[in-house]
C-alpha cells in the first residue's frame, strides 16, 4: 500500500529543513514532496510543466501551504487547488508566520482546512507538527482518492 | 360770361369711357356691314357663275348641232355630185329640183331661215327666200382665199342689209370630184335667225331681276364688239364697240380671256358685279352681270335696322353719363351740406371753449397787438373788451417780464409752441404769476399768436408751503445716523440726507437729480441692479426688504451698504420710487470674509493632513504585514537550528557552548515576542472605531473573572462600581481595560491581601474611571516613562512583560480623545485614571 504523500509548498529552505526535522522528530515518515514557489505548486497539482512527463508524481494526501510565496502567493494557490476537481477535497493546512486577521479570514473563506502559525520556539513547532500529522494523517478519514 | 366746369361734372374718365363705348358700337356696326356685303357679293358671284356656265354650254351645244346639220346636208346622198353638176348646168331643172327636195325639209324641220348654195366666186345658185342675198364677210373671206376645210364652219353674227336683220351662217364645202382633195367648187350655207333661239337664250334670266343680263362679245381689232341685244340700250346690237384696254369694262375683261368674277363699270357707266368666260367652240365671250345696286340692295334694308340700334345704344350711353352726372351732383351738395353743418358745430364749440374757458385766451397779431380775447380775460385783467382789443399785449405784462416776451416775439417759434412762466399786471396794478402756453397759427396768410394764460397765484402759495415742509423733513433726515435715499421711477436721486452725502463725498445738492445707477453703482453690476430696479418699478417683482450691495463714493472707493427698502406708491397704488436706509457695513463684511477665508484655509489644511495620514496608515499597514511574515522567519531558523545543534551535536559542545545556544534561543524567542507586541500596538492604531455605549462595570467584571481563573490571581479581592457607562469602541475599550486590570493583578500578586477597585470618580470636576491596586506601585519620578513603548519600571525578574501594555492602553484612550494618568508610591499600590470625552 502506498504511503500518503505530503506536499510542502515553502520557499524558505531553512523552513523546509526545519519542517522535515519536525516531521522526523514527530515520527511521521510519509514521503514529502517540496515545491518552492506558488507556480510550481499549481504545476505539480495539475501535472503541468516539469511535472507533466513525470509519471511518478502522485496527488498528495495533504498539502502544507505557506502564504508568502514567490510568483504566485499562497492564497492564489489555495484557490487553484479548490477549483481543480481532483484536489478540491484534499486537506490544505496553511503553515505561515503571519497572524494577520485578513489572512486568516481569506484562507478559511477559500476553503483552507486548518491555519497554523509557525512558532519561533522550535520545540513548540515540533509539537504542532506532531499534533497536525497525528490528526490529518492518522486520525482523520481522508476523502476518497479520485485516482484509485 | 365765363363758363366754369362744375366740380361735380363727371370726370374725363367717364367721358372717355362713353366715347370709347360709342366708337365700339359704330365699329361693330361697320364690321357687320362689311360681313353682310361680303356675303351678298359671294352669293352674287355664285349665281352669276352658274348662270354663265349654263348659258355658255347651251350656246356651245347649239353651235355644234348646227354645224353637224350643215355637214349632214352636204354629205347626204349624192348631194356633192348634184351640186357639182348643177353649177355646171344651172339650167337643169331636174338637178335643181333634186337639190331643193333635199334641202327643203331641213329648212322646215330645223327652223333655218334660209339654205343657200353658192359657187366659189360667191354667186348664189340656190336660195330659199325670194329677196336678194348677201354673204357674211367670213364666208366671203374663205371663198376669196380658197381656204380648204372639211368640217362645217360658221360665221359670227352679221347684219344683212337685204333682210335688215342679223344672221349667222353655217357653211359646208363642196369640192370637185369625190375625193375632196381638189378645188373648192361650192358651199352649202345654212342661215340662222339668231332672234329665234340664241338671242332669247342669252337674254333670258332664271330669276326676276331688274338689272341682270348676259352678253356675248367678240374682239374686233382693238375694241370689243357687243353681239347680243343690250338690256339697257335697245337697238345697239352689233353697233356698239368699246375700247379693249378699259380695265373696268366687263366686256373688255371677257374679250381679253379673263374667266371669273369681278367688279367693274359697264357700258352705261354703272357699277356692276360680273362673271366672264369664253364660250367653247366659238370666238365669243360671255359676260353675265348684275348692277351692284341691285345685288347689294339687302344692305340698305340692314342699314334701316342696324343704324337705329346703334343710335339707341349711343343714346343709352349718354343717358348713363347723365345719370352719373346727376348722382355726382347730388353727392357734391350732400357733402357740402355735411361740411357746412360740421363747420357750424365746430364754430359753436369754439365759441363755447373760447368764452367759457377758465383760462384767459388771447389772440395776438405779429406785432403783439391783441386782436381777440375771451370773457375770462376781461374778468382777470379788469379791462373791458374794447380796452383790450387793439392794444399791445405789453400793457398786461409786468416790466421785468417784458424783455423775454419781446425776444419770443422776434424768434422763430418752435413747432410745439412756447410754455413759460411770467408775471402779468391787472388794470388796478395788481401783479400775479401766470403760466403762458403760446402757439403760432397762420390764418389767411397772416401770423398770429394764440396765448392761453393761467393765473397760478394759488398754486405758487402751495408750492412755497410744500418747499417749507420738505425742508423740515430734510432736517429730520439729516440728523439720522443711516444713509437715507429716495429714488424716483427712473432711478434718479430725489432726496438724500446729510449722512448719505457725507458718506459718498458729494455736496447734497450735487447728488439730487443724478442717476443712482450711473454714479453710485459699480459698472460691473450696474446693468443687473438697474434691471432689478426696473422690474421693481413695473411691479413685476416684490423687492427684498433687506439687501446688500456695493456703492461707489466720490473718491472711487467701493463701500458695502446694508439696505432697508420700502416702495413709494402713488394714490393709485402704482410704484413710483423707493425709499431706502443704508448702513455702511464695509469693514464688518471685510472681517467676515477674512474669517471665512481662514476657516476655508484651515479646512483645506486638515483635508491635506488627513490625506497624508491615510497614506501613512497604508504604508504602516503594509509594513506591519511584511514584518509579521518576514521578520519572524529568521528567528525561527536561529531558534530551530540552535536547538538542532543542542540535540544533535550536544557531545561536541561543552557546557558553556550549550549555555550560549540556550541564550541565543531565549533572545530569539524574546524578539519574536517584541515583534508581536509591536504589531499589536500598530493594529490598535490602525483599527477603525465605532462608538457606542459601553458598560464598563460589566466589562470589568467579565475580565476579572477570566483573569481570576489563573491560580496566582485567585486570591485577589475585586470591587467594581455599578453602572459605569461610557461611549467608546467596545473592542478597543476591552483591550485597554484588560491590560489595566491584568497589570493590577500582576503587580499586586506579591502582597498579603491583594485588592483591586474599579470605579468612577470626579477629579477636578471631570468624571474619570479609576483602577486601583495595592501592589508594588512605582516611583512617581519615573511616571513620565510609564506609557512609552517597551518602557518598564520593574525588571523581568520582578515582573514578566515587554512593556507594551500601558502603551496600548494610552493609545486607545488617546484615540478616543481622552487622557490617562497614574498616581503611585512604591510598595503602596498604583491608581490609574482615564477620562473619555
Amino acid at each position: 500500500m502506498d504511503r500518503k504523500i505530503i506536499l510542502l509548498v515553502e520557499d524558505n529552505p531553512d523552513d523546509v529543513e526545519l519542517t522535515r526535522r519536525a516531521f522526523e522528530k514527530a515520527n511521521l515518515t510519509n514521503p514529502m514532496t517540496v515545491v518552492n514557489d506558488g507556480a510550481k505548486a499549481i504545476d505539480y497539482i495539475k501535472g503541468l510543466g516539469e511535472f507533466g512527463q513525470n509519471d511518478q508524481h502522485r496527488l498528495p494526501a495533504i498539502i502544507l501551504l505557506d502564504l508568502k510565496l514567490p510568483k504566485v502567493d499562497g492564497l492564489e494557490v489555495l484557490k487553484e487547488i479548490r477549483n481543480f476537481q481532483p484536489t478540491q477535497l484534499t486537506p490544505v493546512i496553511i503553515l505561515t508566520s503571519s497572524l494577520e486577521e485578513q489572512d486568516l479570514i481569506n484562507c478559511y473563506l477559500n476553503g483552507a482546512n486548518s491555519y497554523i502559525r509557525k512558532p519561533v520556539d522550535f520545540n513548540k513547532f515540533t509539537q504542532a507538527v506532531q499534533q497536525l500529522g497525528m490528526y490529518w494523517l492518522l486520525l482523520n478519514e481522508l476523502p476518497p482518492n479520485p485516482e484509485s | 360770361m365765363k363758363f366754369k366746369i362744375p366740380e361735380y361734372f363727371p370726370g374725363w374718365k367717364y367721358i372717355a369711357a362713353f366715347v370709347f363705348f360709342s366708337l365700339m358700337i359704330i365699329l361693330l356696326g361697320f364690321i357687320n356691314l362689311k360681313i353682310q356685303r361680303a356675303t351678298l357679293v359671294r352669293l352674287t358671284s355664285e349665281r352669276l357663275e352658274s348662270i354663265s356656265k349654263y348659258k355658255a354650254e347651251e350656246i356651245s351645244n347649239w353651235i355644234r348641232e348646227r354645224r353637224s346639220d350643215a355637214n349632214y346636208v352636204n354629205r347626204a346622198g349624192n348631194m356633192h355630185e348634184y351640186v357639182n353638176r348643177f353649177i355646171d348646168h344651172p339650167e337643169r331643172e331636174d338637178l335643181r329640183r333634186y337639190i331643193l327636195d333635199h334641202i327643203m325639209p331641213m329648212k322646215d324641220n330645223y327652223g333655218y331661215e334660209d339654205i343657200l348654195i353658192v359657187d366659189s366666186t360667191g354667186k348664189i345658185y340656190i336660195s330659199l327666200t325670194p329677196l336678194g342675198d348677201s354673204l357674211s364677210s367670213d364666208a366671203q373671206m374663205i371663198l376669196l382665199n380658197s381656204i380648204k376645210f372639211r368640217n362645217a364652219k360658221f360665221s359670227s353674227f352679221y347684219y344683212c342689209k337685204y333682210h335688215n336683220k342679223i344672221h349667222i351662217d353655217f357653211y359646208s364645202p363642196v369640192y370637185i370630184g369625190m375625193n375632196d382633195s381638189t378645188t373648192l367648187r361650192a358651199m352649202l350655207l345654212l342661215r340662222v335667225d339668231p332672234s329665234r333661239f340664241i338671242y332669247p337664250l342669252i337674254q333670258s334670266w332664271p330669276v326676276s331681276s331688274r338689272t341682270s343680263e348676259t352678253l356675248l362679245v367678240e374682239v374686233k381689232d382693238d375694241s370689243v364688239g357687243y353681239l347680243s341685244e343690250l338690256k339697257h340700250r335697245p337697238g345697239s346690237t352689233l353697233r356698239l364697240k368699246l375700247p379693249l384696254h378699259n380695265e373696268l369694262l366687263p366686256a373688255a375683261m371677257a374679250a381679253k380671256g379673263y374667266t371669273g368674277f369681278s367688279e367693274g363699270i359697264d357700258y352705261r357707266g354703272v357699277r356692276v358685279f360680273f362673271y366672264t368666260r369664253h364660250v367653247s367652240g366659238t370666238p365669243w365671250y360671255m359676260v353675265s352681270k348684275t348692277d351692284q345696286d341691285e345685288a347689294l340692295e339687302p344692305l340698305s334694308y340692314w342699314w334701316g335696322r342696324t343704324l337705329p340700334g346703334v343710335l339707341v345704344m349711343i343714346l343709352l350711353g349718354l343717358l348713363v353719363l347723365y345719370l352719373i352726372f346727376l348722382q355726382r351732383k347730388k353727392d357734391h351738395f350732400r357733402n357740402l351740406y355735411k361740411l357746412e353743418s360740421q363747420r357750424l358745430i365746430l364754430t359753436q364749440h369754439y365759441e363755447m371753449v373760447m368764452q367759457r374757458a377758465n383760462d384767459v385766451i388771447l389772440l395776438l397779431d405779429e406785432k403783439g397787438t391783441i386782436t381777440d380775447c375771451n370773457e375770462r380775460a376781461m374778468g382777470v385783467y379788469g379791462y373791458s373788451r374794447e380796452e383790450l382789443v387793439g392794444f399791445n399785449a405789453s400793457k398786461i405784462i409786468a416790466p421785468e417780464a417784458q424783455p423775454p416776451y419781446r425776444q419770443r416775439l422776434t424768434t422763430e417759434p418752435p413747432e410745439e409752441g412756447f410754455l413759460y412762466d411770467s408775471i402779468h399786471v391787472k388794470k388796478d396794478g395788481t401783479r400775479f404769476p401766470v403760466e403762458v402756453s403760446s402757439r403760432v397759427i397762420y390764418f389767411q396768410g397772416k401770423k398770429y399768436y394764440n396765448g392761453i394764460v393761467r393765473d397760478f397765484s394759488e398754486r405758487a402759495k402751495y408750492q412755497q408751503m410744500l418747499i417749507q415742509e420738505r425742508n423740515r423733513a430734510q432736517n429730520y433726515l439729516n440728523i439720522a445716523g443711516s444713509v437715507i435715499i429716495v429714488l424716483d421711477h427712473e432711478g434718479n436721486i430725489e432726496l438724500i440726507n446729510k449722512k448719505g452725502s457725507e458718506l459718498f463725498g458729494y455736496p447734497q445738492d450735487e447728488i439730487i437729480g443724478k442717476s443712482w445707477f450711473d454714479h453710485f453703482i459699480p459698472a460691473d453690476v450696474r446693468t443687473t441692479v438697474r434691471e432689478v430696479f426696473t422690474q421693481l418699478m413695473s411691479g413685476n417683482i416684490e423687492g427684498p426688504e433687506f439687501f446688500e450691495n456695493s456703492a461707489l463714493t466720490a473718491t472711487g472707493e467701493q463701500l458695502i451698504l446694508h439696505w432697508h427698502n420700502a416702495l413709494i406708491r402713488d394714490e393709485n397704488g402704482k410704484v413710483i420710487g423707493t425709499i431706502s436706509s443704508g448702513e455702511d457695513v464695509t469693514v464688518l463684511r471685510a472681517k467676515e470674509r477674512e474669517l471665512e477665508r481662514l476657516n476655508q484655509e484651515l479646512e483645506e489644511r486638515v483635508q491635506v493632513r488627513t490625506e497624508q495620514l491615510e497614506i501613512a496608515n497604508k504604508d504602516l499597514e503594509s509594513f506591519s504585514y511584511s514584518v509579521s511574515h518576514d521578520l519572524r522567519a529568521p528567528l525561527r531558523s536561529i531558534d530551530g537550528f540552535s536547538l538542532a545543534l543542542l540535540e544533535d551535536q550536544a557531545e561536541k559542545i561543552d557546557e558553556k557552548g550549550r549555555d550560549y545556544l540556550r541564550r541565543i534561543r531565549n533572545a530569539s524567542q524574546r524578539m519574536a515576542q517584541l515583534i508581536d507586541d509591536l504589531l499589536r500596538l500598530s493594529r490598535i492604531t490602525r483599527q477603525s472605531m465605532s462608538l457606542q455605549e459601553v458598560n464598563i462595570s460589566q466589562m470589568a467584571k467579565q475580565i476579572c473573572a477570566e483573569l481570576a481563573e489563573t491560580a496566582e490571581y485567585s486570591k485577589h479581592t475585586v470591587t467594581i462600581g455599578e453602572g459605569i457607562l461610557v461611549t467608546a469602541d467596545p473592542g478597543l475599550m476591552k483591550i485597554a481595560l484588560y491590560n489595566l486590570l491584568q497589570n493590577a493583578f500582576k503587580f499586586s500578586t506579591g502582597v498579603a491581601d491583594p485588592a483591586i477597585i474599579v470605579d468612577s470618580v470626579i477629579r477636578s470636576g471631570v468624571r474619570e474611571i479609576m483602577i486601583r491596586d495595592n501592589g508594588a506601585g512605582f516611583d512617581m519620578r519615573y511616571a513620565g516613562k510609564l506609557f512609552g513603548v517597551f518602557q518598564r519600571l520593574h525588571t523581568p525578574q520582578e515582573f514578566a512583560g515587554t512593556g507594551i501594555g500601558l502603551t496600548i492602553v494610552n493609545r486607545i484612550i488617546q484615540r478616543h480623545g481622552g487622557s490617562i494618568s497614574a498616581e503611585a508610591e512604591p510598595g503602596k499600590g498604583a491608581t490609574f485614571y482615564f477620562r473619555l470625552p
